[in-house]
């Protein structure tokens, strides 16, 4: 714990610097972790966050909390296992709570096609050493008392996934960022970039020019409007994606239920509110963050289906997030070939959250030891031009 | 009962708690919302969106220019009630 | 007067048929309704209109529900949420004795995993306000309407807006939260409003209009997706949910009180000053009052409350006072005095009830400690599609009226 317990986390942004070594563009909880990390295999370095809004304003202050290693792909299993051990930990590590509870995620299956594929990433899962194993209708009815288990064929069950309450995590990063030496400046929006060659020189911002030679683009959703400055066409899009919460009950929902058919997931978060989305596709295109009557009714119809007690529950709020979706539904991670100095960081779809805390320590071991090359070149954005798409058939919302 | 100032009652947010968070460099007032909690409770802010504002700005906090972001619905609604709203098969615009 | 037989709590009480839950529990000298979420300190009504948390009991079955409108009605069941003994001695009010300087969530037991995941466990237990309903709600039809123009407000400014769009030969919808028409002047008129007053809340034909209906959201989109240069319109009240599709949101919602700070504001008693004014109406009358804040609604409640024959203190700077009581306010000291009450009725400086506009896309201005809707000398917002005049405007303090007509105008531009 430092000294000043009591230190604020950010920065004036008119106290922006006018050089720096690494500039970390994007300061929700995956540029904020990979800022924390770096700093300390970097400590002699001068590493700054910029972010164009305030802590928590983008995704990392959006989402609904869950943290789960139910994949269907192995990388994604093996990564967010350890995630999930780093949230865990996360309070005592951080000094800040995060409220990290194992309730459990239940995968719903309705049809055959879904038990299949749900099985094959059980048995998958099992390898990696998770007890991810698939139930019956009764089972999952005695978890969760209040499912409607008609027409429920199977569910895939991992007790020991988790949800949590997200913005501590930002908090907890800035918190520690601020010990490290690294400066977080919030509302702080990239106006472009000055080139020496191909390689990165500078970056202009609203509030001055910073130069320096090595960039990470943590922005999420606007990743591509970011490195259209630097004249990269990244091929991710940002896909509006709602939620809502509902009134504070007593808790009572030990899981996470989800259906990846509907795109239906919802939990009971700490306060007792029960947060939930579902897919829609019908929204505009962009970023966006309204909210829409199509979402509540797609939301409330689903939910009363499959929860036939939650129909006099009440919704408190609806909101919104961006989704930062690529063409295969993996990351976009790594260095950039026509931009030097640029790593990216993007393109974790709707499970940026969850992965942070584990990909904030890989791509700082990249960076500053160069080790875990294989996963970078996974996900690295060359793969579209090669035709190498990758596949993962458990996006959630 | 201890003599606590309550700044939003649906969340116990007390004014320490807003002192807390502007020195702790939560200084607009979107931060503090989410750093305190006010607003996010059963009234949504109205009872305490204004009185949050003017209390982060007298403890040297930023001037806000909007107030924090009201969410639909205004009241809470249930979810049977919207339930019909979106017909099974609506044809795509 | 016709009574009903309700049930609180176990006991069986006779109440006026005519009253709301809250209300009837007020006057049957019942203020400590709950219990608040994180110290268990004594909550009471407060804004009785719907605005706050105050009131929230489970009624019937259904937790949280906001009892200062709701109706009674015989065999009605009526239960205090969300405390480890009861309403009065409710074991967990502990926490608020345990750290009356507040209790940092964020940071407490997290030195040691096993004292935090303790924490978290108890945390969790003592977590969230009310239980699941006890019946099934099954889906609810929702009601499709169509209109050019939906005004929500019908005070004088609403009244006179919807007249004009209805004059204009446009279909209007003009929806209210409250029992009658006139806002704040018929709150503040002490025997209703005068003759000439009731003229400006007359409607004149076709104008349709719904009373106890809040306006809940706005929308820009149909619920098949499709992008709209109007909007929908999500109204509701005891019927049920309606979406009323139209070309112009006419947003004429006045202002709200909100909280005045000050040691001990949250206990059951103080309330604000539309909260005094409904219970005044009701026929509900304290005999001693502290008045903390200031505010043309908390002179206007002085006066009438004096008149009234009712011992009023104050009115009292907020940073003067402390609000004392065990389970509701029993004194306001104010510096060394220390004054007997029933209410504390506190006025904060007006702020715009402007959810809905900006909601639709208006912004807001920050002026006089208070947030208004941003609207021009005709109503125009940010949004083509949102109008915003009256009390709920920056504009508050120019002739309304003409502002509304304005509004009125270019709404019906498009239809």
């Amino acid at each position: 714990m430092t000294a000043d317990k009591r230190a604020p986390i950010t920065h004036d942004p008119a106290d922006l610097p006018s050089s720096a070594d690494v500039v970390v563009v994007g300061a929700g909880i995956m540029g904020l972790a990979t800022a924390y990390h770096l700093a300390e295999r970097w400590p002699k370095r001068r590493i700054i966050v910029i972010d164009k809004g305030y802590l928590c304003s983008g995704a990392s202050g959006r989402n609904g909390g869950g943290i789960r290693a139910q994949w269907s792909s192995a990388t994604n299993i093996g990564l967010m296992k350890e995630s999930l051990e780093l949230c865990a930990d996360f309070a005592t590590e951080m000094g800040v709570n995060v409220w990290f509870r194992r309730g459990g995620y239940l995968f719903l299956a309705r049809d055959e096609d879904r038990v299949r594929q749900l099985q094959a990433s059980a048995e998958l899962q099992r390898e990696h050493g998770l007890p991810t194993r698939m139930i019956d209708a009764k089972e999952a009815k005695g978890l969760v008392p209040e499912l409607e288990t008609r027409g429920l064929l199977a569910a895939s069950w991992n007790p020991d996934d988790a949800v949590v309450f997200p913005w501590p995590f930002v908090w907890g990063y800035a918190k520690g960022c601020a010990a490290r030496g690294v400066g977080i400046f919030p509302f702080t929006d990239v106006l472009g970039f000055e080139r020496k060659g191909d390689a990165i020189a500078a970056i202009r911002t609203s509030g001055g020019t910073i130069r320096c030679n090595e960039v990470i683009l943590a922005t999420g959703a606007w990743s591509p409007e970011v490195a259209a400055h630097l004249g990269l066409a990244l091929p991710n899009k940002p896909h509006r994606h709602e939620i809502c919460s509902t009134e504070p009950l007593k808790p009572f929902l030990g899981p996470l239920v989800a259906d990846l058919d509907s795109g239906l997931y919802c939990s009971q978060s700490m306060r007792g509110e029960i947060v939930g989305g579902i897919s829609n596709e019908r929204v505009p295109e962009g970023i966006d963050h309204g909210s829409s009557l199509r979402f509540l009714g797609l939301y409330a119809k689903a939910m009363v289906k499959t929860f036939p007690r939650f129909g006099a529950v009440k919704v408190l709020r609806q909101w919104s997030g961006c989704y930062d979706i690529t063409p295969d539904g993996n990351p976009i991670v790594g260095p950039v070939e026509s931009v030097p100095g640029l790593t990216l960081l993007c393109g974790f779809m709707g499970h940026g959250f969850m992965m942070a805390p584990i990909m904030g320590r890989r791509i700082a071991d990249y960076l500053a030891k160069g080790e875990g090359v294989a996963l970078i070149e996974r996900w690295g954005l060359g793969r579209y031009e090669r035709g190498e798409l990758l596949e993962e058939a458990m996006i959630l919302g | 009962m201890s003599d606590k100032t309550l700044v939003c009652r649906c969340e116990d947010v007390t004014l320490h708690a807003i002192e807390e968070a502007v020195a702790r460099g939560h200084r607009d007032i979107e931060s503090v919302k989410r750093y305190t909690g006010f607003g996010t409770g059963w009234c949504q802010g109205k009872q305490c969106s204004a009185l949050c504002a003017r209390e982060v700005v007298r403890l040297g906090g930023d001037m806000p220019t909007q107030p924090v972001t009201p969410r639909p619905p205004v009241h809470p609604l249930s979810l049977a009630e919207l339930a019909t709203l979106v017909d099974d098969g609506d044809p795509e615009p | 007067m016709a009574t009903v037989r309700i049930q609180v709590d176990g006991d069986e009480m006779d109440v006026s048929a005519k009253d709301s839950v809250a209300v009837a529990l007020v006057r049957s000298g019942r203020w400590l309704l709950g219990r608040s979420v994180k110290y268990h300190r004594p909550r009471g009504p407060v804004c009785f209109r719907e605005r706050c948390e105050g009131c929230l009991m489970r009624v019937d079955g259904v937790p949280n529900v906001m009892t200062c409108r709701k109706p009674v009605r015989a065999g009605m069941k009526v239960e205090t949420q969300n405390v480890v003994g009861s309403a009065s001695f409710d074991l967990l009010s502990i926490t608020d004795w345990a750290f009356p300087k507040g209790l940092d969530h964020h940071h407490m037991w997290t030195r040691f995993k096993p004292t935090n995941d303790l924490m978290k466990k108890i945390a969790r237990r003592v977590a969230g306000v009310g239980t699941l309903p006890e019946t099934v709600m099954p889906p609810q039809a929702v009601e499709i309407q169509r209109v050019d123009v939906v005004v929500v407000g019908a005070g004088y400014a609403g009244v006179a807006a919807a007249n004009e769009v209805a004059r204009r030969g446009a279909s209007v919808l003009l929806v209210d939260e409250a029992r009658a028409r006139g806002g704040e002047a018929r709150l503040l008129s002490a025997a209703g409003l005068e003759d000439e007053d009731e003229e400006r809340v007359r409607l004149s034909p076709p104008v349709a209009y719904r009373r106890k209906t809040t306006a809940l959201g706005v929308y820009r989109e149909r619920p098949n997706g499709e992008v709209l240069d109007g909007g929908i319109v999500l109204v509701h009240n005891a019927e049920g949910l309606c979406a009323v599709e139209c070309d112009a949101l006419i947003v004429a919602s006045g202002v709200t009180g909100g909280a005045v700070a000050f040691p001990g504001n949250d206990l059951p008693g103080v309330i604000t000053a539309t909260g005094a004014l409904v219970l005044l109406s009701r026929g509900v009358q304290p005999q001693r009052v502290g008045l903390v804040g200031d505010g043309p609604l908390l002179s206007a409640l002085s006066g009438r409350l004096r008149k009234l024959g009712v011992r009023c203190h104050g009115p009292f700077a907020g940073t003067e006072v402390q609000a004392h009581g065990k389970s509701q306010v029993e004194t306001l000291r104010a510096g060394k005095e220390s004054h007997r009450v029933d209410w504390v009725v506190a006025g904060a400086p007006p702020s715009a009830a402007g959810e809905l506009a900006v909601q639709g896309g208006a912004t807001m201005t920050w002026s006089d400690d208070g947030f208004f809707v941003d609207a021009g000398d005709d109503g125009r917002t940010k949004s083509p599609f949102i109008f915003a005049i009256g009390s709920c405007t920056n504009r508050r303090g120019e002739p309304a009226l003409e502002q509304a007509i304005a509004a009125a105008r270019l709404a019906t531009r498009s239809s």
